[in-house]
């Protein structure tokens, strides 16, 4: 599912670990934003990639960084923290961010994050309601959480983060 | 004709995959005989054929199609249900239908085989009886008196034996009469088959199996030359071609940076196939305008019936190819466009007959290739449009003011059709005047990146002229830099490039209200600054490089794009872009350059919508540069400020050099003079509460500052609000508040407003302001000037401005008091207005001319025309100089100029 260009996922070590109750695990490609920890279901990331060259769009929403080049097709490339609403102090510069290219196939676009980190395997029964406040993020864009031993993984909703304005047409 | 030919071509091509389809579905109709949703799609298809078959007069089909309809209409009504007898019949109308159109895609004509005659007899006689309800099926439900009447013979007490019985005699009857035929048919066959393709004559008929019908007339097989294709698939491809294109592109720079022969061999073998695929595939994508056209006899046929007029229509160049997602969207346009030429253009025939056209009228539909673009017409020969009527009606909607019709040239007044809320129907019909008006065809015209003319001569006809890109995927492009990214011009938009210098920009770049303008060859052409209008950073070196302008045509207005750099053309592929971004109006699309980074595609229209305002109040400003010179004497245009609320000043607007607004932040005290930067010069400002009296400019966060240029120096007023710019009568009052640094009050807009001295509140700010860069200013002491102007507003501006430059004026309301005075005074030069009451500029000068003792007086005439026969005229009657009243500086030079030859000739 998960074509890997440029950086490698290490699926394995999640699953080993939770082999035992694999039907009732969902995966989630996992990532960094400032403090934040977050995931999106593995079947809704297309591809990692390292840096691409963004090319900004004048006069576009805020949190949209720009657009890149994916091997020809050209996607809008949005800022995560930008678009959650989550400020990060010393972020790092637009250049260095990783593109996560997820959504819908027809039109993906790339999201923005810090640092990419593994494929997780959730237990389904981890996976719990958002919080009523999550510090720093827009809850629009959170679908669930889910408790790990030493972080709180934020499950982001793909359809919210790809929807574009809505009161723009 | 070329487009019947296509439509012949397409309706084949379509029949033939529909008759694959009917074979398949007669034969699972025997199977379930009640699939209603079956018996409806063959009803159709037959139809289809029935209906196009009669299109081109093809009698034979048509008659064939007609009766199998008849039989069709029965089942689908429930009438009767379909037995073996029935399909048979039915398929060999198919058989026969197949054979027809193997002969018409053969031949161009139907087979003349009396054969076909006599099925089609056979044909209907099935028909009649099962419409007759004589024939075997006739569902028992169904039995109703009704159809008893129908059919009386077997009427009344039939049951189901009885019935059946009938049926079986039916069957008989049906069975002898097709065996009879069948040998007609075998005989006619092989005669017509010999006849009809010698080429391929060895074909064996394919032969159904005796028990069903008689072998089929068919001999040709249907030749298969077109494959449907999905439409996404070629949409694809497209895009591939594209990627194609991209990569040729990155690889020829490499392989021209390493210079290796063998790669750069190499790469230009792959960049001839590359561009023949893309040709090739962008072919797929093109389909004939006719595709769209042949809509239009119909739909002509019935505008001009409900219009109760008669037109002919004419179509041309119906083959000329567009790309497939254009052809789509001209249609409505077109149909508008039509629409509107029938119900306001082409009169009615009485009419027409009474102005000695003939009765019908002719509706031309024309495409045609013209420079890389295709431009279709649609040309009436009707009435025309009346540009009266134009600028009544515009008037009336409130589209433009009466003075702006008033000036516009008959052209511009056409374009006005083309505006929002503007319908021209005098009265609303149901063909026309339904609320879209033209302003939504032309705005679908210009997305599609064209343009929209109109020629209308009245009593003649009118012509609509679209131009519009050949495909919209890969277009030609000028690629531009602004604030360090690069972005695409389409190639179609531009009209030239300029560069300008800081001195040509000083010279010919004006800044009025909020908007620059250029002067290009006596054009006015609005400037619209890129990183401005895409809220860029200005670049690190302002203007001090000059201007790069972008002449660009956005239908029917030209404006200047300033951008920082141009670089070259380029071939590109256009891309859309996302759905976060598509709302924003200034992109087209987005492209991949050569080094595989991301450009994005100005819209040049979207521009210029994002502009609307701007632009529209351009136009009225371009046109107010432009008409100053014509305006008549009284008329002034004017800028109204206010310093504190409520208090209303107004300054003529040609004084102005440029409005614009700064932070209170950026105003600097320097030596007790407050100054802002601007342009890297530092000029002063002056708050005009300073000077008069009246209450201060109250803090605010950010001011207007109006900007004058004079005696090559700028120099500021620092107020509160622009409230507006108009073109006024002037009637000013210069005694209720006569006082230094106003020349007088007018009611404007129901508020008392005082006209300020411009030259005298400088002079009162800095008294050696005008003495600094001109030689001699002190000079002019003792210098006497004769003043003859009636406008008071004007006697006061200029004798302020001749004043502050040190000269003594004495002032004359007309010319005979001028003359009355220049007689008992001494002056060195006499400044005279033309136009004046009780005796004229022209009058006075030949008086003071033929005057020994006065004839060595100069003579300027300061005028607001400035038209070369009223220069002749003033020669001749003595005048030394022309000049405009509100050009200050120049009428001055014309005083010293004229000063010095005088003392010149006196010293010689």
């Amino acid at each position: 599912m998960v074509e890997t260009k440029g950086e490698t996922l290490p699926a394995k070590a999640g699953e080993r670990s939770l082999e035992v109750v694999r039907d009732l695990t969902t995966q989630f490609a996992t990532f960094y934003f400032g403090e934040h920890f977050f995931g999106l279901p593995i079947e809704d990331v297309i591809e990692i990639n390292r840096a691409l060259d963004i090319t900004p769009v004048p006069l576009a929403p805020e949190y949209v960084a720009g657009v890149v080049n994916l091997r020809g097709q050209i996607l809008t490339a949005v800022h995560l923290g930008k678009r959650i609403g989550l400020h990060v102090e010393d972020g790092k510069p637009l250049e260095k961010l990783n593109n996560l290219i997820m959504g819908d196939r027809e039109e993906p676009i790339s999201l923005l994050v810090e640092q990419i980190g593994d494929v997780m395997a959730v237990g389904i029964d981890q996976i719990e309601a958002p919080p009523d406040l999550i510090h720093g993020v827009d809850k629009h864009f959170v679908k669930n959480v889910c408790k790990l031993p030493e972080k709180l993984l934020i499950i982001l909703n793909t359809d919210n983060l790809q929807a574009p304005p809505k009161d723009k047409s | 004709m070329g487009m019947e030919e296509d439509i012949l071509k397409d309706f084949l091509a379509e029949s033939k995959e529909n008759l694959e389809l009917l074979d398949q579905q007669f034969v699972e109709l025997e199977q379930e005989p009640d699939n209603m949703d079956l018996i409806k799609s063959i009803f159709r298809t037959v139809h289809t054929i029935k209906g196009t078959a009669g299109f081109f007069g093809f009698t034979t089909l048509e008659g064939i199609a007609h009766f199998a309809e008849d039989i069709l209409s029965k089942l689908r009504d429930g009438i009767v249900t379909i037995n073996e007898d029935i399909a048979t019949i039915l398929l060999k109308s198919v058989d026969y239908i197949k054979a027809i159109l193997a002969s018409l895609e053969q031949n161009g004509k139907e087979p003349d085989d009396i054969e076909y005659l006599d099925f089609i007899v056979e044909l209907r006689n099935f028909a009649e009886k099962i419409v007759k309800g004589q024939d075997v099926s006739v569902k028992p439900k169904e039995e109703k008196p009704k159809e008893e009447g129908e059919g009386p013979k077997e009427a009344s007490q039939e049951d189901a034996p009885s019935e059946k019985a009938d049926t079986d005699k039916d069957k008989k009857e049906e069975a002898k009469k097709e065996e009879l035929k069948e040998e007609k048919t075998e005989d006619k066959k092989e005669a017509a088959e010999a006849q009809k393709s010698p080429k391929e004559p060895s074909k064996p008929a394919p032969k159904t199996p005796p028990k069903k019908a008689g072998p089929p007339p068919t001999t040709a097989q249907l030749t298969e030359t077109h494959v449907r294709v999905d439409v996404h698939l070629l949409d694809k491809l497209m895009n591939l071609a594209g990627e194609l294109v991209l990569s040729r592109n990155r690889l020829t720079q490499i392989a021209n940076r390493l210079s290796d022969t063998e790669l750069l061999t190499a790469s230009q073998r792959l960049s001839l196939a590359v561009t023949e695929i893309q040709e090739q595939i962008m072919k797929t994508r093109m389909q004939p305008v006719g595709n769209v056209f042949n809509k239009f006899p119909r739909i002509v046929r019935d505008l001009s019936r409900s219009a109760q007029k008669q037109v002919q229509l004419k179509i041309e160049g119906a083959e000329t190819e567009l790309d497939r997602s254009i052809i789509e969207s001209i249609k409505d346009p077109l149909t508008h466009m039509v629409r509107n030429s029938i119900d306001h253009g082409i009169e009615s025939s009485e009419i027409r007959v009474q102005k000695g056209k003939p009765a019908a009228g002719t509706l031309v539909m024309r495409a045609y290739h013209e420079g890389g673009q295709v431009i279709i017409e649609i040309q009436d020969d009707g009435a025309g449009i009346d540009p009266e009527k134009i600028k009544k009606k515009a008037v009336e909607k409130g589209v433009i003011s009466h003075e702006q019709v008033e000036r516009l040239t008959n052209r511009d007044v056409l374009m006005l059709i083309f505006q929002p809320g503007f319908s021209t129907a005098e009265k609303v019909t149901n063909i026309s005047g339904r609320g879209v008006g033209m302003d939504v065809v032309k705005t679908n015209i210009e997305k599609l990146g064209g343009t929209v003319e109109l020629q209308s001569e009245v009593g003649q006809g009118t012509t609509v002229r679209i131009k519009i890109p050949l495909t919209l995927a890969i277009i030609p492009a000028l690629v531009v830099q602004c604030s360090g990214q690069r972005y695409c011009i389409p190639q179609v938009n531009l009209v030239e490039l300029v560069h300008l210098s800081p001195d040509d920009m000083e010279k010919d770049v004006q800044i009025i209200g909020d908007s620059e303008f250029y002067r290009l060859r006596g054009e006015i052409l609005p400037l619209v600054r890129l990183n401005r209008v895409l809220n860029l950073p200005e670049p690190d070196a302002g203007d001090a490089n000059g201007l790069n302008i972008v002449v660009l045509n956005s239908g029917d207005r030209q404006f200047g794009l300033v951008v920082d750099g141009i670089h070259d053309s380029e071939e590109i592929v256009v891309k859309p872009l996302g759905t976060h971004l598509k709302h924003i109006h200034a992109f087209a699309g987005t492209t991949l350059m050569g080094d595989g980074r991301v450009a994005l595609i100005l819209d040049v229209v979207g521009l210029t919508s994002a502009l609307k305002l701007r632009g529209e109040e351009s136009l009225t400003q371009s046109q107010l540069l432009d008409e100053q010179a014509k305006v008549d004497e009284e008329r002034q245009f004017l800028l109204l400020f206010t310093v504190s609320p409520d208090e209303f000043f107004a300054i003529p607007l040609a004084l102005v050099n440029r409005l614009d607004k700064i932070q209170a932040t950026d105003i600097e005290l320097v030596g007790g003079r407050e100054v802002i930067q601007y342009r890297g010069r530092s000029i002063p400002v002056i708050r005009l509460e300073s000077f008069l009296p009246i209450s201060p400019v109250p803090e605010q966060e950010e001011y207007h500052l109006i900007i004058f240029h004079m005696n090559h120096q700028d120099i500021a007023f620092l107020v509160s609000q622009i409230e507006d710019s108009l073109d006024i009568a002037i009637d000013v009052d210069e005694t209720t508040f006569r006082q230094d640094g106003v020349l007088g009050s007018a009611i404007i807009k129901d508020k008392t407003t005082l006209f300020v001295d411009v030259y005298q509140i400088i002079q009162m700010f800095d008294p050696e302001f005008f003495e600094q860069g001109t030689e001699g200013g002190v000079g002019n002491r003792g210098v006497r000037i004769l003043l003859a102007e009636d406008s008071t507003f004007y006697r006061n501006l200029l004798s302020s401005y001749l004043i502050s430059a040190g000269y003594d004026v004495v002032t004359a309301e007309d010319g005979q008091k001028a003359w009355d005075i220049i007689r008992s005074e001494q002056f060195d030069i006499l400044i005279t207005d033309i136009e004046m009451p009780n005796m004229d500029g022209f009058e006075l000068a030949r008086l003071v001319k033929n005057e020994p003792s006065l004839k060595h007086i100069p003579i300027i005439a300061v005028t607001s025309l400035s038209g070369d026969e009223d220069r002749k005229r003033g020669k001749d009657a003595g005048i030394d100089e022309y000049q405009v009243k509100l050009n200050r500086e120049m009428v001055l030079e014309a005083i010293q100029h004229l000063l010095e030859t005088k003392e010149m000739a006196q010293a010689a």
